[in-house]
């Protein structure tokens, strides 16, 4: 399993695009939390009664809060990642590399597993970045609270761990099946252009909830509910349901076993 | 000297066409054995499905006299078609991924690439590197993991013949080494210069196979003449193991059953009391036995 993940790293260390890609993706999301300071302020401003007014403090990094916040809107620049997947993967059907794998002798198997391992290691690295991210804001901008408080909500990374391997999962099911880097991005990115109108369709018009809640896209942006409608006083659902995780889980399940049946049926 | 690679009934139908069919091989380890055959004849194809890389559509084959899996193709260093790297990572990036594969360490690298003469270009990138040098590259891959067999197929395609030397000598001196070489090609000449025995494909279906010196199964011919040109004739058409004769400018050209030569047909007219004024074996080229053969079937 080591050895899978140290050739993925290989493969991808040296690649212009994947640090690109990366380190845009990391900008977009301290970008964020500095951008949002504005709206705060102009929440607390306008709506917050006069005794609950604190200097320096800003709404969205109140602890508790915070995780759900933060995971909610980083879900929106996944698509950097699901982007980096797609080059990182179809690429290496383009340029043949796969092929000269499997010769050298890794299993077909194997070069999926090698991917999946891979997807759940990025993974890995951006929910610590996310968590480091909460802390340090929510340290500087959040009222006080208790250490048991601060993580009370802190199941919000695991679900956005789950986010983030099944849209980057998605992303090289897309990969493996049209196999030229640039084909499949814009497949990808249509698709979720599509989807979020297809959406829109079944959920509002057709009034179909289970059925829109079943769309790829939509299922894997529906663990984290929306956070935002507190701030006008509105109910949130703050715990993950396990209807929504069991549709995660399995789409999860379904493209590793997609990827492989394509890899297992194609010369290459 | 083992089994390298046995091959049972193996097929392979792209749709209505049949690139390989009913293939049976065997050939043994230690010496560099030659896959002869025009372009589209199933040599690629073939070693595609030996390597993992092409789904057979039915029949069998083994390596080492009984492994086929992944485990054995990292004991095995092959090129197909053409060398593939990661265009923009330097020789030693894509070694590292290959080494990586084959689940050994790095300690072979220095090696193989002053082998091919690549040491001092080690860190400039794939893309960058001629033809030549991107084939000498994919030769020190394969022979990064000390394989105990190498395919190579067309490893000279489209190389100037400062290339096409190169990749010569490298490919006898890991002959040399007592590495079992599988070459793929459809350049006779190179098979005759490097091949010790040779199958030639056509169409998918196998039509010859053994040593490249014989005469891969066709019948010799020897010119005769005498000053008695009408008892001559005579005499060819009573031998036994003559099976056609022809006027030739300097006599007569005969065909003879395999297993004889001139010193046979000398000596059977000889007992006949004909004393012959001229006797030459015509040898054929390789060139022209291949597409005798090829024609032919």
């Amino acid at each position: 399993m080591i050895r899978l993940i140290q050739l993925e790293w290989l493969k991808a260390k040296p690649a212009r695009f994947f640090w690109v890609l990366l380190l845009l993706f990391m900008a977009l999301m301290i970008s964020v939390p500095i951008s949002v300071q504005g709206l705060s302020d102009w929440i607390i401003k306008n709506f917050l009664p006069e005794n609950l007014k604190l200097d320096n403090v800003n709404l969205f990094y109140d602890f508790q809060d915070i995780w759900q916040n933060f995971t909610f809107v980083f879900q929106y620049f996944t698509v950097f990642l699901g982007t980096l997947i797609i080059i990182h993967v179809a690429r290496e059907f383009s340029l043949k590399t796969a092929r000269q794998n499997i010769i050298d002798g890794l299993s077909k198997s194997e070069f999926v597993w090698s991917k999946v391992l891979f997807i759940g290691f990025i993974a890995l690295l951006v929910t610590l970045f996310v968590a480091v991210l909460a802390l340090v804001f929510g340290g500087l901008f959040s009222p006080p609270v208790g250490s048991a408080l601060m993580f009370e909500n802190v199941h919000f990374l695991g679900a956005y761990f789950i986010h983030l391997v099944q849209d980057m999962l998605f992303a090289m099911f897309v990969a493996m099946l049209v196999r030229k880097p640039g084909i499949a991005v814009v497949v990808y990115l249509f698709y979720a252009w599509l989807e979020s109108f297809a959406y829109l369709v079944i959920k509002h018009a057709l009034g179909w909830d289970l059925v829109a809640k079943l769309l790829p896209n939509a299922s894997t942006k529906g663990l984290i509910h929306t956070p935002m409608y507190k701030y006008v006083l509105q109910p949130v659902q703050t715990f993950i349901s396990w209807e929504d995780l069991v549709i995660s889980l399995g789409y999860i399940g379904v493209f590793i076993a997609l990827s492989m049946w394509i890899m297992k049926k194609r010369d290459l | 000297m083992g089994i390298l690679l046995e091959t049972n009934k193996l097929t392979k139908l792209y749709g209505k066409l049949t690139a390989v069919n009913q293939l049976d091989l065997k050939i043994e380890e230690g010496q560099v054995f030659g896959m002869l055959g025009p372009n589209g004849s199933g040599k690629t194809t073939t070693l595609g499905m030996v390597l993992g890389v092409t789904e057979r559509s039915s029949g069998d084959f083994t390596w080492f006299g009984g492994e086929n899996g992944p485990e054995t193709r990292k004991t095995i260093g092959a090129i197909l078609e053409r060398p593939i790297f990661f265009p923009g990572y330097s020789a030693v990036e894509n070694l590292k991924i290959v080494a990586k594969i084959k689940g050994i360490n790095t300690t072979n690298m220095e090696h193989v690439l002053r082998m091919v003469q690549l040491y001092e270009r080690r860190n400039d990138r794939f893309g960058a590197y001629s033809l030549g040098m991107k084939q000498r590259l994919a030769i020190a891959a394969a022979m990064l993991c000390d394989p105990k067999a190498l395919i190579l197929d067309e490893p000279t395609n489209g190389l100037d013949p400062e290339g096409i030397a190169q990749i010569r000598e490298i490919i006898v001196n890991i002959a040399g080494m007592g590495k079992s070489i599988i070459l793929a090609s459809h350049l006779l000449d190179e098979v005759q210069k490097v091949c010790s025995s040779c199958i030639i494909l056509r169409k998918g279906e196998l039509v010859f196979q053994g040593a490249v010196s014989a005469d891969m199964g066709t019948s010799k011919r020897v010119e005769v003449d005498a000053p008695e040109q009408d008892l001559l004739r005579e005499a060819l058409k009573n031998t036994p193991f003559v099976l056609d004769v022809e006027v030739s400018k300097q006599g007569f050209l005969v065909s003879l059953e395999a297993g004889q030569d001139a010193f046979t047909l000398n000596k059977y007219l000889q007992d006949q009391g004909m004393v012959l004024s001229h006797l030459q074996t015509l040898k054929k080229s390789l060139e022209e036995q291949f597409l005798e053969i090829v024609n032919k079937s």
